[in-house]
């Protein structure tokens, strides 16, 4: 890149004092030994100035700590001085985008004690994870730009980068629609829901705001309304975390293709009204607890993107720990990392989960479809009669699964339901 | 919304027309004093200085986008030899007391200062006009009197006054800034910076009267008697000011896109808006009627932009790949940006979605108003 012109005329403002300079002595001129020692005060004014105007300057950032990828992200960076200082470059490190640096200028005049807010929006091109955002930079120079002064200020602050989420289509067939007001998801039995059932005699303990008066006046005796009970859905997604099922790298590995679809499959969950709860067993155990809303399924984004495949522990045996906290008549959404599942134990688990009415489904990221990281994969013919075996098994179970391959756009195979 | 500091703009082309002015009226003072008596004669350099350095800037956007960098590049260099052989030789003229030869370069100095304004597009902003200023000066200087005295103090003084305009004019024009500093404050630091400098050269000259260099002070010169000599610099100080007035005028009444009196919208910035959330539909004006996938839109976007950037004379070479190509482009961020979403377009399995074609529209914009509004 061509260096900027400052740098530029302050070359060429100190060439021309050494040519003055040698000219001014050699020629015995002092009119030339005058101007170079006008632009040396020049120079030196300028370069005070430019130290000067970094004194006293703070800078605050404001920014929402998370967004998923491809988000834009706005950023607001408070700048305040204790003496009045002009055209301040401040330079932000935002990691979450390809794009780090963002420049920005206060043209000023800022003013002592006065606070100016700057803004710029950014892009989370960057992978999932937790990027750092920071610190802050105020460059500054003196008037004719002749120098400049830096400083760097820890203004340094954590962002997480939620992977991008798809809609799971199949989580509806299992019961969790999707609603606008997601309260309403209601039971035809006598609760405290907003739709009304029927009416009812009066009862020691019932609410008089629910008396029913024309039906009170038709027959004579008090009568209330009945309402039906609240039924939210209830979710819970269990991961595989199993170091021996890792493969592939980037955005096409095991990893990424299992976080993924448990990120997905919260989204879609918290969006359906539900509550969800969120298992797993890597090197360091996976748990969120129930609940539901915005910031829950925030929360539960943050601690999967913490996670890893790194764990030890069989996915039957999670599913078995995780079996206490299940609820019965609730959703049960397993996804493992390979389709070489124990079939013995994994039908065990699965009649034990539906003796309680407890919806099960499965999605099975094939682990040999990525480039294998470790030992050699299975034959192909292996690969494949497996992967029949365990829909058949699912399948005669009524368990609604589907498999994840390598080649599969994540978004589509989500979207497209149970299946192949 | 990015605007124009105009202001700014139009007082870097003022002070650097005055200050051209002030070394051609200093060597005319310093080596044909005699000359400077008709007002005729004082006359050309305005109007000469004047048109170049407006010419200069309005064609300065068309000359920076004739050729690709490198091969501007390699002119500059060319240039840059011819014009140190021509320093070298007039340099030696006056080094050795040859007159002539020294009155003949200048005569030549002063047609590249013209030179120099009007093709300043093609160089590296402003140099060439300071270095062949700073040549005349230096020719003024070795003369002596008070053509010397007035070259020094007026290269001194406004040199300063034009790089703080220029600093804060291309801050101004790279970085988006919602609302405009006043330009007069700014100006004025700068035009205190080179009061005191001129102040300073002043007072030495009042006591150390500019020697001529001993070797052309031999060589026959001639010499004007003091009393006619304040009427020949009041002569020049009225023609300087009264051409300033007039070249602020043309700059104001001008149709350059560098001295447009209309704050052009550059930037805007769209809100932010979460994935999630539904897209605005959009404006009939930016609706495109076209099925084509985003991803083949982000493509030819790219394209687009880098044949108008080629036109701007950022050129891609065949050598660069698109993440080199934009390490040369500015500014940095969205430069960068724009290639990210190009190679995803391009290279990914991943279809584009509508804001990011948006995003590849803002950056493509903010790119091409960068080489648009330098100036």
């Amino acid at each position: 890149m061509e260096p900027s012109r400052s740098t530029l005329y302050r070359t060429f403002l100190l060439s021309a004092i050494v040519v003055l300079a040698l000219l001014g002595l050699a020629l015995r001129l002092p009119a030339f030994l005058a101007l170079a020692v006008a632009w040396i005060g020049l120079l030196a004014a300028s370069w005070v100035l430019a130290q000067r105007s970094l004194s006293g300057i703070t800078a605050r950032r404001e920014l929402y700590p998370s967004a998923f990828e491809g988000d834009e992200v706005p950023v607001e960076i408070a700048v305040r001085g204790d003496r009045g200082a002009r055209m301040i470059e401040v330079v932000d490190d935002f990691g979450p985008s390809i794009t780090v640096e963002q420049r920005m200028l206060e043209p000023g005049p800022l003013e002592p004690g006065m606070e100016r807010r700057l803004r710029y929006v950014s892009y989370c091109s960057r992978h999932w994870g937790t990027h750092t955002v920071g610190p802050i930079q105020i460059v500054s120079s003196d008037p004719a730009g002749l120098f400049h002064a830096g400083t760097s200020l820890p203004v340094i602050e954590e962002f997480a980068v939620f992977p991008q989420v798809y809609d799971v289509a199949g989580l509806s067939e299992l019961g969790a629609r999707s609603t606008l007001v997601p309260h309403e998801s209601s039971a035809g039995r006598p609760g405290q829901s907003l739709l009304a059932m029927g009416v009812r005699e009066y009862r020691s303990g019932d609410d008089l705001r629910r008396v029913h008066w024309p039906a009170t006046a038709r027959r004579g005796a008090l009568m209330v309304k009945e309402v039906e009970v609240d039924l939210a859905p209830y979710f819970t997604v269990i991961l595989d975390l199993d170091r021996r099922h890792r493969a592939g790298m980037g955005r096409k590995s095991t990893l990424e293709y299992v976080l993924r679809t448990a990120a997905s499959l919260i989204w879609s969950a918290t969006r359906a009204g539900g509550f969800v709860q969120v298992a797993g067993m890597g090197a360091a155990p996976l748990h969120v607890p129930p609940g539901r809303g915005e910031n829950h399924l925030t929360f539960a984004l943050y601690e999967l993107i913490r996670a890893n495949l790194d764990g030890t522990t069989p996915l039957e045996e999670v599913v078995l720990q995780t079996l206490p906290i299940v609820p019965p008549s609730s959703t049960v959404v397993i996804v493992s990392g390979t389709l070489f599942l124990d079939l013995g134990t994994t039908g065990g688990l699965i009649e034990a989960l539906r003796s309680r009415g407890v919806r099960v489904a499965m999605l099975l990221v094939n682990n040999f479809s990525f480039p294998a990281i470790a030992g050699w994969p299975p034959p192909r013919v292996e690969i494949v009669e497996k992967s029949r075996e365990v829909l058949f098994f699912l399948r005669s179970r009524g368990v609604p699964v589907r498999i994840l391959e390598e080649a599969d756009d994540l978004a589509a195979a989500l979207g497209g339901g149970w299946a192949p | 919304m990015k605007r124009q500091p105009t202001d700014l703009l139009r007082a870097r082309l003022l002070a650097l027309f005055l200050l051209s002015l002030g070394a051609v009226y200093g060597s005319i003072l310093a080596w044909k004093p005699d000359r400077a008596a008709s007002l005729l004669f004082l006359l050309w350099p305005p109007l000469l200085l004047g048109a170049a350095t407006l010419a200069g800037a309005a064609i300065h956007e068309r000359l920076a986008g004739l050729v690709d960098a490198n091969v501007r590049g390699r002119v500059r260099a060319a240039a840059g030899v011819a014009y140190g052989a021509v320093l070298l030789l007039l340099g030696l003229g006056l080094l050795v007391g040859h007159r002539a030869a020294g009155e003949r370069g200048l005569v030549v100095l002063h047609a590249l200062q013209a030179i120099f304004l009007l093709l300043a597009g093609f160089g590296r902003g402003h140099l060439g006009t300071l270095v062949n200023a700073f040549a005349l000066t230096l020719a003024s200087i070795m003369a002596g009197g008070a053509g010397a005295a007035v070259s020094a103090t007026l290269m001194g003084g406004l040199l300063p006054v034009f790089l703080v305009a220029d600093h804060a004019a291309r801050k101004l024009t790279e970085h988006p800034v919602e609302s405009l500093p006043p330009a007069g404050p700014i100006l004025a630091r700068g035009a205190l910076q080179g009061l005191m400098v001129s102040a300073a050269l002043a007072v030495f000259f009042a006591v150390v009267p500019p020697a001529p260099y001993a070797r052309l002070a031999r060589a026959a010169s001639v010499t004007i008697p003091p009393d006619k000599l304040a009427g020949l610099i009041g002569n020049l100080l009225f023609l300087a000011v009264a051409s300033a007035i007039a070249f602020y005028l043309a700059l104001r009444l001008g149709g350059s896109s560098t001295t447009s009196d209309e704050e052009v919208k550059l930037v805007a910035h769209v809100p932010a808006r979460r994935r999630s959330q539904a897209l605005a539909s959009p404006s009939p004006v930016d609706a495109t009627p076209s099925e084509k996938p985003w991803s083949v839109r982000v493509v030819k976007l790219y394209c687009r932009t880098t044949q108008q950037l080629a036109r701007l004379g950022r050129r891609r070479r065949s050598f660069q790949t698109p993440r080199e190509y934009a390490a040369t482009l500015a500014p940095a961020g969205p430069a960068l940006e724009l290639t990210e979403l190009f190679s995803r377009a391009r290279y990914g399995r991943e279809e584009l979605s509508e804001s990011d074609y948006e995003r590849a529209s803002r950056v493509s914009r903010e790119i091409l108003d960068h080489y648009r509004g330098r100036s």
